[in-house]
């Protein structure tokens, strides 16, 4: 297997960096100044962090990614631009349909400056305390405004201690696990294998015994990065060079998130189906707020489980169909099915994993507190090869729609596009239990599709 | 027992020169669902109508018609020929040799010589007709609500609602 | 979203009509399994094969350049046809050889780039199209139709039944049912 040239790729994306802090600075080109966005973008070669590895972990870093309207704006030769992909052509706001950003969610209503066309250049950083980040989103805007950029939004988000997002689960720590990357032999981050006594001759299925002992395989690098090997044996599809390899498509979505409205769905489930309220809500997300996952703890939770990173995603659906214990349409389920899909289990699932790299943004709600008015949710960042493939399936054909998990339309409200019926939760048990959720838990209030070219392809741009 | 559906296709050619015009005919006569002609016709499951060129050089466009409906065919092709003559023949009638809708027995033996025998399909519902496949997609939905409803209630409450439902 | 039409032309030698033929025979005398298998596909709505042996006869054209026997595939599906083309090269690739292996030009069954260049090559645009249940996949369908079979039976057996009975029977149908439902 190709060696990762870990050098070339922008960092945050193998292996993310842990920083408990993040600032999004968003930019558009000014008119006129094309020539010189064009030279600031190849400048960002040198100040980015890369996936190289530290010797010491940096205050802060900085990485940087463009849109198509971005790419168009600096004046990238026409020849070049028509050879990304269409998704990433048209931008997020015109997959609305797709996404099913509707309603309060639809793109007309996004926040200002977070709306089609408004994101040209997003630089993201981390940093390791909050006044880091400030500093260098002060640095970064200082810097645009000479390099011919307009500095927009400027988004904060931080990553409490503990891993909570707003709803108060932990988060962020089941993500896939990619040949060559160093820590790929977690349990359950990668393809299930289904072990057979033939497949110690069959290295394309069970590339080593260490996998076979772990009853996973970690992901082909080219499902997240350009220029390498994907699971379907080939480089994906990429843009021309010199944009060709070591870069990755992302997916920056802001996620408002209804956190009184799903602590009163969650109350009121718990009454209408006389289980325990964190039960409802473990089923709703398929798991308990400690982390440990229903499918293996199906009656309580066990913080031990949910701290325990060799064993709190090591599992599977096949020996759960039904869904008594993890229901079928639970988020987790969803958003990465493993072996759950109807036709095709894990083989299939293989090819629509995504990295996510987000974080919350705005206070927490006190327990017990009614709405306060205030913004608060997510900042949704994903990262894949192929976002019509990765993301947007998952979006709209798992997270909007339950037929893959024989549910028929039903969405998942915690991060589907619910309809005017509401999207009814299937709580699996003897007997079953059912909850019907009105609305949407998580809506949309903008957000873009970028490109994160390698650092060679940053350095192209002076001469473009 | 016989299949509850039929599914069918016709392939016919297209006069020289005249695709562009079939093309046009179905964009202007062949309104979106669900005012579909084939929504008309009733006992319609799946439904298609295409102009396409055939693979090979010198080949001239055929116009494809394709369908999965209630069984019998013929029931279903009288119809569709009665409700949408009009839409037909406005396609149709670029194809070389079409009688024309008006006539009930010309247009069955011109579907007759030009239909293609089905190898394979896959479809949700080979057994059940129109009408069984939307009481039952709408039962299911039902039963969803009634669960959800009933899923607290005493034994009588629960027996209660239930004639209630099944009452109405 | 409505669900994406697709009509796919594959020209197909002699030699190989005659296997798909044969193997649409076996298809059937096994029963269904193999649309079984497809039907489980969830984006599906329908799919449908049919040989074209001999195009409608054109005098305009010699015989050396009629069109070609062709294999006529016609679906429709929800969303892009990336799971399709998925599906057919990760999970069904024996069948989807033995539809395609011997028609001309098909790169093989196992690797997802050249089978959607392949489709892309070979599709033709669908002027229109109509479905009765457009939110409805075959899996849908299917399922629909099993919960109306076995809640019939119940509510046949239940009838006269006491409220004690019912509940239990009511309980033990649902917790049965549950992944119709």
């Amino acid at each position: 297997m190709t060696a990762l040239e870990v050098d070339d790729i922008q960092g945050n994306v193998l292996r993310g960096y842990g920083f408990p802090f993040a600032r999004y600075v968003l930019a558009r080109v000014r008119d006129g100044r094309a020539d010189a966005a064009r030279g600031w973008l190849a400048s960002q070669a040198d100040p980015v962090t890369t996936e190289a590895g530290w010797s010491t972990k940096p205050l802060h870093a900085r990485n940087v990614a463009v849109s198509y309207a971005g790419l168009e704006a600096v004046g990238v030769p026409g020849w070049l631009a028509s050879t990304f992909p269409d998704e990433f052509r048209a931008g997020m706001a015109a997959r609305a349909e797709r996404l099913g950003d509707a309603g309060a969610g639809a793109p007309e209503r996004w926040d200002d400056g977070l709306r089609r066309g408004d994101i040209h250049v997003l630089v993201s950083i981390g940093g390791a305390t909050e006044a880091a980040v400030a500093a260098e989103a002060e640095r970064v805007e200082a810097e645009m405004a000479d390099g011919g950029l307009e500095p927009g939004v400027v988004q904060a988000a931080a990553q409490p201690s503990d891993s909570r997002e707003h709803f108060g689960f932990t988060d962020g720590f089941g993500q896939p696990a990619i040949a060559g990357v160093a820590r790929h032999g977690v349990p359950g981050q990668g393809v299930p294998i289904r072990r057979r006594p033939w497949h110690r001759f069959r290295a394309d299925v069970v590339p080593s015994r260490a996998d076979r002992r772990l009853g996973w395989r970690a992901l082909r690098p080219g499902e997240f990065v350009l220029g390498y090997a994907d699971e379907d044996g080939g480089p994906p599809p990429a843009p021309a060079p010199p944009l060709h390899r070591n870069g990755t498509f992302m997916v920056w979505r802001k996620l408002r998130q209804d956190v009184a409205g799903f602590r009163r769905f969650v109350a009121d489930a718990a009454v209408e189906t006389g289980l325990d309220p964190s039960l409802v809500g473990a089923k709703v997300v398929g798991r308990w707020q400690d982390g440990s996952p229903l499918v293996l703890r199906p009656d309580y939770g066990d913080a031990r489980l949910g701290n325990d990173r060799q064993r709190v995603n090591d599992f599977a659906y096949a020996g759960d169909s039904a869904g008594l214990r993890c229901p079928r349409g639970a988020h987790i389920r969803r958003a990465n099915p493993r072996d759950a899909l109807r036709a095709g289990g894990g083989k299939l699932t293989a090819r629509h994993r995504i990295l996510r790299r987000g974080m919350p943004y705005g206070p927490p709600l006190p327990h017990g507190a009614e709405d306060d008015g205030v913004d608060r949710g997510l900042v949704f960042v994903s990262f894949q090869a192929s976002i019509e493939r990765q993301f947007e399936i998952v979006q709209a054909r798992w997270l909007n729609d339950g037929d893959a998990f024989g549910l028929a339309r039903t969405a998942d409200p915690l991060a589907g596009a619910v309809g005017e019926h509401g999207a009814r939760l299937r709580l699996g048990g003897r007997p079953p239990r059912y909850a019907t959720a009105m609305h949407a838990f998580v809506v949309p209030r903008g957000g873009e599709y970028l490109f994160v070219p390698g650092i060679a392809g940053l350095r192209a741009f002076a001469t473009l | 027992m016989a299949a509850a559906t039929d599914a069918f296709v016709v392939l016919a050619r297209v006069r020289a020169g005249e695709a562009d015009a079939a093309r046009a005919a179905i964009a202007e006569r062949w309104e979106r669902p669900p005012r579909s002609p084939f929504a008309a016709a009733g006992g319609t499951h799946l439904a298609r109508l295409q102009v396409l060129k055939p693979p090979g050089r010198g080949s001239r466009e055929c116009v494809l018609l394709a369908a999965d409906v209630d069984a019998p065919l013929a029931a279903w092709l009288e119809r569709m020929r009665a409700v949408a003559a009009t839409a037909l023949d406005a396609v149709l009638g670029h194809c070389a040799f079409y009688p024309g809708a008006s006539d009930p027995a010309a247009f069955r033996r011109w579907v007759a010589a030009n239909r293609l025998p089905v190898g394979f399909s896959v479809i949700g519902s080979p057994d059940a007709t129109l009408a069984d496949v939307g009481a039952a997609l709408a039962l299911r939905d039902e039963l969803g609500a009634f669960a959800e409803r009933t899923q607290r209630m005493s034994a009588a409450e629960l027996h209660t609602t239930w004639r209630e439902w099944r009452d109405a | 979203m409505a669900p994406t039409p697709l009509t796919v032309l594959t020209p197909v030698p002699l030699w190989w009509s005659l296997w798909v033929r044969f193997t649409w025979l076996a298809a059937a005398v096994t029963g269904g399994l193999v649309q079984k298998r497809l039907r489980g596909l969830s984006f599906i709505h329908f799919a449908h094969w049919s040989l074209v042996a001999r195009w409608p006869r054109d005098p305009a054209v010699s015989a050396d350049e009629a069109a070609p026997r062709t294999l006529v595939f016609l679906t429709n599906f929800d969303g892009s046809d990336i799971q399709y083309i998925d599906a057919f090269v990760r999970v069904v690739p024996d069948q989807i050889e033995a539809l395609y292996g011997g028609a001309r030009g098909f790169p093989g069954p196992f690797r997802f780039r050249p089978v959607a260049k392949y489709i892309a090559d070979h599709s033709h645009a669908v002027d229109h199209f109509y479905a009765a249940h457009p939110d409805a996949t075959t899996t849908a369908v299917a399922q629909a139709l099993e919960l109306r079979r076995r809640f019939d039976d119940f509510e046949r057996r239940m009838a006269g039944a006491d409220d004690a009975t019912f509940a239990r029977e009511w309980e033990q149908f649902l917790t049965a049912a549950q992944d119709l439902v």
